[in-house]
């Protein structure tokens, strides 16, 4: 059994970031985390290793160099191997195009489960898994919170949607992606750290075909500030929520 | 191919069609006027059930795809491509739920087009360009981009991001079969239907949250009941979830729901980066903490420096005092 993860690595969200290039990029502080939704996902596949010795994990990931810090972390937490699949600055905001490298990609690492996250913190997008199960021709299963596999040829998950949840079965191979409740990824232990500084990638050349692009990035944009709080001011717990009250009905027209 | 016929992907709950729907419809609707073209919803599922006055009298046509229940994602995608070649629109319109996640990011693969997800503006510019917005870094900035020539737009619109309206029209209904060609690959085995009176979180027009500074799980019960008499949702801060006083579905932030209600209460809650991600889009919010230094204030409108232990009783009592 080969587990292969999907891994974005995203600015920290203490980093800090503006807008550069007169609006048509952003810089951002070399402050980097492994995706919160796939260090969920990397954490269940070393769970399954942990039960099934025989099972392999492979962590992959795409883009410029500073996307080794998030394999590094899945090395550090369990991952066998790393895969580099070397790519451009900027293409984290164009999944398409990223879906199409990291199924190339898999295809060529070799796969039996494809575990990643429901989407990456920095673009938001939540697209890469279902994308790359649809060009390996692959069922997937997203926003998975629940994921057990008895050693079969079967695997059973909770899909927890918001407002349902929904159990499901199905075969491999397959992808999933992460959801909270999945797993709690761990914090590495020393070994484990030392283990992801030292780790040596197996790197790829990306397949991109730049320019195919259907949507073109015209500029980033501050979104509209708050304006400075208004604090209700009193001792009375019961005045101050009276008038709270009253500022949403009548100033605001809300309630 | 008509000019700039606009399709829009209708979901239901409880047989109902649901708000986030309305509001891509309204929007579709929009688009569909400034083009000239007209707007087509495509529902999956038994359409007898459904009540077409739900669609607010915004579509020109109503195409039903009947078959096996609702489909699975491979079952929506197959469908949605063949009507695409056969009449491909200037755009197809999905409210960004879980469900629409699951099936657009394939159909982008089998059309070869990127898609937009969580759509928050959109502007039709000269030449039948599309201008569109969304958020990015869990909303700390807003990326715009742009739509080149070919290929039907696929957008999902972020819900709430869009005013519902109303039309006059009353839609021709056509049905479209909707046939697995395999077996199906992901077999559900149960279905926890929702509770009567839910309010999904992304949807409710009131959200009432709950951090830290609510002393225990026991206190949300106060939550809840404000929630109620408001007609809004609980959400909860991730260190609440994380030490189980909360379900991980509540979660409001980077790593939970991101929401944007007309209104955002926040009990107890410091207001660390990780939350603010998740609310900073709501259009009214108000911060409840004995912390005057709290983060929360300075992405709030309204502030009360005290005890969320006295002051949420208090305003339970007044609201329940007025009603």
């Amino acid at each position: 059994m080969h587990i292969a993860v999907l891994v974005k690595t995203v600015p920290d969200s203490e980093a800090r970031m503006e807008i550069s290039d007169g609006g048509r990029g952003l810089r951002v502080e070399e402050k980097w985390e492994l995706n919160y939704f796939d260090a969920i996902a990397v954490e269940k596949a070393v769970k399954i290793k942990e039960a099934f010795p025989q099972v392999k994990v492979t962590a992959i990931a795409y883009g410029p160099r500073y996307v080794l810090e998030g394999l590094r972390k899945a090395v550090a937490m369990g991952a066998d191997e790393a895969v580099h699949v070397e790519g451009k600055e900027g293409s984290w905001l164009y999944p398409l195009r990223a879906a199409r490298v990291l199924s190339q990609a898999l295809r060529d690492v070799g796969f039996h489960l494809i575990l990643c996250g429901r989407k990456a913190t920095d673009d938001d997008s939540g697209q890469v898994g279902p994308m790359v199960a649809e060009f390996l021709g692959i069922p997937h299963v997203s926003w998975a919170s629940s994921l057990e596999w008895d050693g079969g040829d079967s695997l059973v998950a909770v899909r927890d949607l918001g407002d349902h949840k929904e159990k499901v079965r199905f075969s491999l191979p397959a992808l999933v992606t992460a959801h909270k409740g999945l797993a709690e990824p761990r914090v590495p232990t020393i070994q484990g750290t030392m283990r992801g500084m030292r780790m040596q990638p197996r790197k790829l050349q990306a397949a991109e075909e730049p320019g195919t692009e259907n949507w073109k990035l015209v500029r980033f944009a501050e979104p509209p500030r708050r304006p400075q709080v208004r604090i209700i001011e009193g001792d009375d717990p019961r005045a101050k929520a009276r008038e709270l009250l009253r500022i949403l009905r009548e100033e605001m027209s809300l309630l | 191919m008509e000019k700039g016929s606009i399709w829009v992907w209708v979901e239901k709950a409880d047989g109902k069609v649901r708000q986030t729907s309305q509001e891509v419809l309204s929007q579709g609707r929009s688009m569909a006027d400034e083009l000239g073209g007209s707007l087509l919803a495509i529902m999956a599922g038994p359409v007898s059930e459904v009540n077409l006055e739900d669609l607010c009298g915004l579509p020109d046509q109503v195409i039903a795809l009947e078959g096996d229940g609702e489909g699975g994602p491979s079952l929506i995608v197959e469908t949605l491509e063949e009507l695409i070649r056969k009449d491909p629109p200037w755009a197809l319109l999905a409210p960004g739920t879980p469900s629409t996640m699951d099936w657009m990011p394939r159909l982008s693969v089998r059309l070869g087009v990127e898609m937009v997800s969580d759509v928050v503006g959109m502007e039709l510019l000269e030449g039948g360009r599309l201008r569109v917005k969304r958020p990015v870094h869990g909303g700390r900035f807003l990326v715009e981009m742009e739509s080149q020539e070919g290929g039907p737009r696929l957008l999902a619109i972020r819900p709430r991001a869009f005013a519902r309206k109303t039309g006059s029209r009353s839609p021709r209904v056509e049905f479209f079969p909707m046939k697995a060609r395999g077996p199906t690959e992901v077999q559900v085995l149960e279905k926890a239907q929702r509770e009567k009176g839910f309010v999904d979180l992304s949807e409710a027009s009131i959200v009432v949250s709950g951090g830290r500074g609510m002393g225990g799980p026991e206190a949300f019960f106060l939550l809840e009941e404000l929630a109620a008499i408001l007609g809004g949702a609980v959400g909860a801060s991730r260190s609440v979830v994380d030490s189980g006083w909360r379900p991980a579905s509540e979660q409001v932030g980077k790593s939970g729901r991101s929401v944007s209600p007309d209104l955002y209460m926040a009990f107890g809650i410091s207001g660390a980066i990780h939350h603010i991600m998740g609310m900073d889009s709501s259009k009214v919010v108000v911060a409840v903490n004995k912390d005057p230094n709290a983060l929360i204030f300075q992405h709030a409108d309204l502030g009360i420096v005290d005890d969320v232990n006295h002051v949420l009783p208090a305003l339970i009592e007044e609201l329940k005092r007025r009603s």
